[in-house]
C-alpha cells in the first residue's frame, strides 16, 4: 500500500491554547458530542471496564461521565466517575493546544524543558479544600473506584498521582501509581521500586521518618499529561505541567503537610497520608498496560489522614491497559525519546509510541538521514527503558499509521542488513515474556529507511505508486459528497 | 484476619509464571518471588475472597507459628 502524502510533522505550528485556570471541569464543559453521559446507574465492579472494552473494539473513544455510580456494596455514590478522558489522540491534542497529534512528541519535549513555573495560592482560594474528611469521617470504600479485571483483588485508585518529596533537596515529585483500597483509611501505593517516588520514600524510611504521600485525583488533561514529563531525579514536574497546559499551575499546601508538600489546587479530590516505615502489604494481582495481569506484590501501606476534595468532585478513573491509560503515557514517552533521538538525529520529524505495542515500540520518522544517522536516533531510544523495538522510517510514511508501517518493513527491509540486536538493557519487569527473575531485556532496532541517494540525489528504488494529484483531488471530492448522501454507510470494511 | 496456615507450599512455576493458590477457594494467580520466599513476612492474599496465607512458607514453620 502506497503512502498518501500527509502533514509535516516537525515545525508544524503549535497552537498554544491559552487557559488561565486549567481544570477538568472546564475541560469536560467544552466536550460536546465527545462526552458520552451515562444515567442510569453503572456498577464499578467490572461492569465500567466492561463498557469500556466494548467501545474500544467498536473503535470508539469517548470521554464516559456516569452519573450514578453503583459501589462494590450496593450503595450509591454520590461522586460522579469520569473515564477514557484520554483515550482519543485527537482529543488529547486538542486538550494540550495542538492541531495535529502527530506533533506531541515535540511538543511534549519542549514542555518537559519547563518554563512555566507554579504559583501557590492559599487554602482558602483552593476549590480541592472546600471539603476536609478527617478521623472517623475519611471512608476511601465511599469513592467510586472502580474494580476492573476478574482477578484484580478490590477497587483500585488508578489515575492518583502520588505526590512526595525528597527529604533531602525539599524537591517533589508526582507519579501515577495504583492504590488498593484496603479499608475506609487505609491503601496499598505502588511506587514501581525504580520509580522516583519510591527513591522518596527510600529516602525517609532510611531516616526512620514516615514518607508524607498525597494523591490528587482529576485535573485538565493537559496537567495529567504535563505532570507525567519523563524527568531526572530529583525534578519536579509542575513546571512541565503548566508548560503542557499552557499557563502556570495553581498549587496549594497540603491539609496534613502544610507547604512542606503542595498539591494542584483545582485538582477534584486529594488523598493525604503516612506511609510508615516498613509497614508492607500484598497489593494485585492487577491488570497491567501489557494487557496481562501482573503478579501479586509487596508494597507500601498508606494510613490515611485526611481527604479533601471539591464539593461536588469527580472521580477520574483511568481504563488500565486501554487505549484511555496508554494514549497519555505514550505520548508523554514520545516526548522523551523525541527529546533523546533528536539529540543525535537532527533529521528527526516525528515519534509514535503506538497503543497497539503497549510501551515497548517505537516509530520514528526521518527526513532524509545521513549516513548512520538512523541507526544512531535507534540506539539512542533504545536506551529508554520500556522500549524493546524501535523501527525508523523515512518521513514519506505515516508512522502514526501502522498499515504504512508495516508495509514499509515488508518492502524496505532486509534483515541481514537492516536490523541490530543489543542484549542485557534495563526493562519492565512487567513484560510477560522475559524470564522469570530476568531484570534485563534484548532490544532490537529496524532501519527501514531507504538506501541513500545516488550521486544524482536519486534513491535506488523504484516510484511508490501513486495516483496523480488532480485525481486523488477528485476522489476526495466525490468521497466527500457520497459520505454526506449516506452512500457510505453500508459499505464493507477491511 | 489471622493468617491461615498451609499444609504445604502453595505455589508453583510455570513458565515464565509463579502462581499461588489459596488454600481456601483454590484460585490460581500470579505472584512475585518475594511473595513466595520461604521467610516472607507479607502474607499473600487471595484475590478471590482475601484469604491471607504464605504461599512459600515450607509446612514445619507455618505449624510453628503461634
Amino acid at each position: 500500500m502506497p503512502p498518501e502524502p500527509r502533514p509535516a510533522a516537525a515545525g508544524a505550528a503549535v497552537e498554544r491554547h491559552a487557559c488561565a485556570r486549567p481544570s477538568l471541569r472546564a475541560w469536560l464543559a467544552g466536550l460536546g458530542p465527545a462526552l458520552l453521559q451515562i444515567d442510569e446507574p453503572l456498577p464499578v465492579r467490572h461492569h465500567l471496564t466492561a463498557l469500556q472494552h466494548a467501545l474500544e473494539k467498536a473503535g470508539r473513544h469517548p470521554v464516559i461521565s456516569v452519573r450514578h455510580p453503583l459501589l462494590p456494596d450496593g450503595r450509591d455514590s454520590p461522586i460522579p466517575v469520569l473515564t477514557n478522558l484520554t483515550a482519543s489522540r485527537s482529543l488529547v491534542a486538542g486538550a494540550l493546544g495542538l492541531a495535529d497529534h502527530r506533533i506531541a512528541g515535540e511538543a511534549l519535549a519542549r514542555a518537559a524543558k519547563g518554563g512555566c513555573p507554579p504559583v501557590v495560592v492559599d487554602r482558602a482560594s483552593a476549590p480541592i479544600a472546600e471539603v476536609v474528611e478527617t478521623g472517623s469521617a475519611i471512608d476511601l470504600s465511599g469513592l467510586p473506584a472502580t474494580v476492573q479485571h476478574a482477578l484484580d483483588p478490590g477497587p483500585y485508585l488508578t489515575a492518583a498521582h502520588a505526590t512526595t518529596r525528597d527529604p533531602e533537596t525539599g524537591i517533589d515529585n508526582t507519579a501515577i501509581q495504583r492504590c488498593w483500597i484496603r479499608s475506609p483509611t487505609r491503601m496499598t501505593w505502588y511506587p514501581y521500586p525504580s520509580s522516583h517516588n519510591a527513591r522518596n520514600l527510600r529516602r525517609h524510611w532510611d531516616r526512620g521518618q514516615p514518607c508524607p504521600v498525597a494523591f490528587w485525583i482529576g485535573h485538565h488533561p493537559a496537567v495529567v499529561i504535563g505532570a507525567q514529563a519523563k524527568l531526572a531525579y530529583p525534578q519536579s514536574h509542575w513546571e512541565a505541567a503548566g508548560a503542557a497546559a499552557g499557563a502556570p499551575l495553581r498549587l496549594t499546601p497540603t491539609f496534613s503537610f502544610g507547604e512542606a508538600l503542595l498539591v494542584p489546587a483545582d485538582a477534584e479530590i486529594v488523598i493525604e497520608g503516612l506511609a510508615h516505615p516498613h509497614d508492607l502489604g500484598a497489593d494485585g494481582p492487577f491488570g497491567e498496560y501489557t494487557g496481562y495481569m501482573g503478579p501479586q506484590i509487596i508494597a507500601p501501606m498508606v494510613e490515611v489522614l485526611a481527604i479533601t476534595r471539591r464539593h461536588d468532585a469527580l472521580f477520574h478513573d483511568y481504563g488500565s491497559g486501554l487505549a484511555d491509560m496508554l494514549v497519555p503515557e505514550n505520548m508523554a514517552m514520545e516526548g522523551k525519546l523525541f527529546a533523546l533521538a533528536a539529540a543525535v538525529a537532527p533529521s528527526l520529524q516525528a515519534v509514535h509510541v503506538p497503543v497497539s505495542g503497549r510501551r515497548f515500540h517505537a516509530w520514528l520518522a526521518l527526513s532524509d538521514p545521513g549516513p548512520g544517522e538512523a541507526r544512531d536516533a535507534l540506539a539512542a531510544v533504545l536506551a529508554w527503558r520500556r522500549l524493546k523495538l524501535a523501527a525508523a522510517f523515512d518521513a514519506d510514511v505515516d508512522v502514526f499509521d501502522e498499515a504504512q508501517v508495516l508495509w514499509a518493513i515488508a518492502t524496505r527491509v532486509q534483515w541481514h542488513r537492516d536490523i541490530f540486536r543489543l542484549d542485557g538493557l534495563s526493562t519492565s519487569t512487567l513484560d510477560p515474556s522475559l524470564a522469570a527473575g530476568a531484570r534485563t531485556t534484548s532490544k532490537v532496532g529496524i532501519d527501514a529507511t531507504l538506501p541513500l541517494a545516488d550521486g544524482a540525489g536519486v534513491r535506488p528504488v523504484p516510484p511508490a505508486a501513486v495516483s496523480p494529484p488532480e485525481a486523488r483531488a477528485a476522489a476526495d471530492d466525490l468521497l466527500r459528497r457520497l459520505r454526506a448522501a449516506g452512500r457510505l454507510e453500508g459499505a464493507p470494511c477491511l | 484476619m489471622p493468617v491461615t496456615p498451609v499444609a504445604e507450599p502453595v505455589h508453583e512455576k510455570r513458565g515464565n509464571c509463579l502462581w499461588a493458590i489459596c488454600p481456601a477457594c483454590r484460585t490460581r494467580f500470579p505472584i512475585g518471588a518475594a511473595l513466595a520466599e520461604p521467610h516472607a513476612t507479607v502474607p499473600a492474599i487471595c484475590p478471590a475472597c482475601h484469604h491471607p496465607f504464605h504461599p512459600g512458607r515450607p509446612a514445619r514453620e507455618e505449624r510453628s507459628t503461634p
